[in-house]
């Protein structure tokens, strides 16, 4: 690997962390439309839309290899990691379908009318609950690559500040 | 492979993954069910009990804000904690060997 090739890498690792850490707050906040409000619930995960494209893109290398390998050699982790992104992927279809069908307030906005069937916002609640279960699992499955990266990106860095800074007054 | 072209890929992903739902949610509600569009002069109006959204705009904040969110992040731990010991609990049954 090349020095440009090794500065690219955790480029995009601290990007994908920064992105990763924007996803879960903004889905923290998404899910409870009772408290932020219907406005904020739904322009946020509009929004967020753009957010989980860019999260796709950044594992892409991961998404095409392991798609390679599925049916070949490959870990029982991988595996099961490969089919519970399968599952999140389809859980935010619909989660997002049957959100922008029961839109009130940001599709309207822009004069869009849709018809609405009974069965999409019963599905958006239940789509949502899954999506709780999924994003556990999905956090549990990634918890040491979480941990590794925001102690190398986020503590350390703020470490080493507070220790440069301790430097600096012992030398006055 | 160009930036555009993985983004393409991503959305049709997500465009044949929804008409799929959509089809299969559409064909099975409307065998069940009337629709409505919500606003329009049919004078169909929408069943009660069912799409009465109670999530309106600064009906309630504060205190309730972060004690939901908390709640939702206690939900997305237990789930975390429940993989964990699962794979930790499978982990060691495979490590003791059978006994014969």
């Amino acid at each position: 690997m090349t020095n440009d090739d090794s500065k690219s890498t955790i480029s995009q690792t601290r990007t994908k962390l920064w992105v990763d850490i924007l996803i879960f707050i903004a889905f923290l906040i998404a899910m409870e439309p009772h408290s932020s409000g219907l406005a904020i619930h739904e322009w946020l995960t509009l929004a967020m839309l753009g957010t989980m494209i860019v999260h796709l893109l950044l594992s892409w290398d991961w998404i095409i290899e392991t798609t390679r390998r599925f049916f070949g050699k490959l870990g029982l982790q991988n595996r099961i990691n490969y089919i519970l992104n399968w599952l999140l992927f389809i859980d935010g279809t619909l989660l997002m379908i049957s959100g922008i069908l029961i839109s009130e307030v940001a599709l309207p906005s822009l004069g869009i009318q849709l018809p609405t069937g009974f069965a999409w916002r019963r599905l958006h609640d239940m789509s949502a609950n899954f999506a709780l279960v999924l994003l556990g699992l999905h956090t549990a499955l990634h918890w040491s690559w979480i941990l590794n990266t925001f102690s190398r990106y986020v503590v350390k860095p703020i470490a080493r500040l507070f220790a440069g800074g301790a430097k600096k007054d012992a030398s006055v | 492979m160009n930036t555009v072209f993985k983004i393409l890929v991503i959305l049709v992903g997500a465009t044949l993954v929804g008409g799929l739902l959509y089809g299969v949610v559409t064909v099975t509600s409307s065998s069940q069910s009337p629709q409505f569009t919500e606003g329009s002069s049919s004078g169909q109006l929408p069943p009660d009990g069912n799409f009465d959204r109670p999530d309106h705009d600064g009906e309630s904040s504060g205190i309730q804000f972060p004690m939901d969110s908390i709640k939702n992040l206690a939900i997305i731990s237990v789930v975390g904690a429940l993989y964990f010991n699962a794979a930790k609990f499978l982990g060691k049954r495979k490590s003791i060997p059978a006994s014969v």
